[in-house]
């Protein structure tokens, strides 16, 4: 078998495996996205209480290792399956790590992303927050027209960042949690793989590949939606056009 | 005739510094009321009382005769009736030093949002509107313009656009020109002039003696926190009584 057809093999099956990283990243970065806005919003309260545990929850999920975390959940959910999960008869879903997985991803980077928020809701300009109140803006109506795009324009660039990270960080769910069947990420099928012909370089590379691939995508995307959101910025601001362009040059 | 605007022994502290020291002041519709005095007087201070960015720790702001209800004086005073303020706030059109356009919306966004979003007009009027009142100023090809991309006195021509287009019962105007050059400060001054002469309710603050001359019924000159002296033009400028005035104006090259 040539190379390239033991590359092409190992594309082909890795092909599904990869589906349940995108299913891992896709369903908890929305709703870390949401949580994350208000936790943002929390710590940057006037009230001190919601601030202290605003800041509280971003340290605890900041501070500690994703894979620990991951280990934590787990051992919590096992605990709880005998006396909550299993009386309830929910276990099969409580218990599955297409949902833990997801959980501890969701409650990780919402922590992430709050401080990313954080830090771009305290450079939203004053004086645009001024001008709303003073025409009689609520709370919200300031919120909608001036703080948010201001706030998600500036976090753009970090929080593109975190979305890779923790696309990258879906290949520790099955590490740390049970295999169950044939749900098996890019790591797990690629680890299996090397298992029976000990080729690191190939397995590895192609399940590499993959990271790559995805990533180059999310960069296009969240690309494109900063450009838009950039646009009334004075041209030597604004952030070249995200291409996906494969173009090496043979000859100049 | 009810006073458009009322200021009742207005107190305002910052901590320990008390910025006014008890104002009272009274406009009548039509009036064009200039606020002098050095900086750190309380001049803008006062201005940003009339409309609540700053809550006065003592006194009443009163709007055509409706007083703003404000919690019990002291530090943490706070107003009452959220709605209502809002509601006076949505009537009083305010320019700021620094333009404050709400830099990710085109001009014609800026000059529409506060009419569609907060006094929940038709589009369609508010648009018409929006664009005389940018033709009125002078930028009427800048519609879909982004404010980086104007100069800055394109970018406070568009904020008074942008105030007017609330149709408000007063403008205020918070040292207008401060942050423009020379230059550019003649083109909002020309349009302030020509609010000015068809009879808009205007309370400004202002740096330029000679343009407080200009366009004012009224001067008040504010010291410390007090209104040392107020008048018209004439009793101000022309028969000045007290010794600060004149300190102030001959400084100001005006005497």
């Amino acid at each position: 078998m040539g190379l390239l057809e033991a590359i092409w093999t190992d594309i082909q099956l890795l092909a599904f495996p990869a589906l349940f990283n995108i299913y891992f990243a896709a369903s908890s970065l929305p709703i870390g996205f949401g949580l994350a806005v208000l936790l943002a919003l929390g710590k940057n309260s006037r009230n001190p209480v919601v601030s202290r545990l605003s800041s509280a929850y971003i340290y605890a999920f900041r501070g500690s290792p994703l894979f620990i975390q991951f280990f934590m959940f787990y051992s919590i959910m096992l605990a709880l399956n005998p006396i909550w999960w299993r009386p309830m008869g929910i276990a099969w879903f409580a218990m599955s790590p297409l949902f833990i997985g997801p959980l501890a991803l969701v409650m990780n980077t919402t922590a992430y992303t709050a401080e990313i928020f954080y830090g771009a809701l305290r450079t939203v300009p004053k004086g645009e927050l001024e001008a709303a109140r003073a025409f009689g803006m609520s709370r919200l109506q300031v919120f909608r027209t001036v703080t948010w795009p201001n706030m998600i324009r500036v976090a753009w660039p970090a929080y593109t960042n975190e979305v890779t990270f923790l696309f990258h960080a879906t290949a520790l769910v099955y590490f740390t949690l049970p295999v169950i069947g044939n749900q098996k990420d890019i790591m797990n099928k690629a680890t299996e793989l090397f298992e029976r012909d000990f080729n690191v370089f190939l397995h590895f590379s192609v399940a590499g590949l993959y990271f790559l691939v995805i990533t180059m995508a999310i960069f296009f995307v969240f690309g494109l939606v900063y450009a838009r959101m950039m646009r009334h910025m004075p041209k030597e601001r604004q952030p070249h056009r995200p291409r996906l362009r494969f173009g090496p040059k043979y000859i100049r | 005739m009810v006073p458009i605007l009322e200021l009742r022994n207005v107190h305002k502290s910052f901590g320990a510094l008390e910025v006014l020291k008890g104002v009272t002041l009274e406009a009548m519709r039509g009036d064009v009321v200039t606020l002098i005095g050095s900086s750190g007087s309380g001049k803008s201070t006062l201005l940003r009382c009339i409309n609540m960015l700053e809550i006065p720790t003592q006194g009443a702001v009163a709007i055509d005769g409706e007083e703003i209800a404000l919690s019990p004086e002291g530090p943490d005073r706070h107003p009452l009736d959220s709605h209502q303020l809002r509601h006076i706030r949505s009537e009083l059109g305010m320019v700021f030093q620094q333009f404050n356009l709400w830099s990710h919306m085109t001009i014609l966004e800026n000059v529409m949002e506060a009419p569609l979003k907060v006094q929940k007009r038709k589009p369609e009027e508010v648009r018409t509107q929006a664009q005389e009142l940018l033709e009125k100023v002078g930028i009427g090809d800048k519609a879909d313009a982004f404010p980086a991309q104007l100069s800055g006195g394109q970018q406070q021509r568009a904020a008074i656009a942008r105030a007017l287009c609330i149709n408000p019962k007063i403008m205020l105007f918070d040292e207008p020109t401060s942050a423009l050059d020379p230059e550019l400060e003649v083109e909002v001054l020309g349009v302030i002039k020509m609010l000015a002469d068809e009879g808009r309710t205007m309370i400004l603050v202002t740096h330029d003696m000679k343009f407080a001359r200009e366009v004012s019924d009224k001067v008040v000159f504010l010291h410390l926190g007090k209104i040392e002296e107020e008048g018209t033009v004439d009793e101000v400028f022309g028969a000045t009584k007290s010794d600060r005035l004149r300190q102030f104006l001959g400084a100001a090259g005006h005497a």
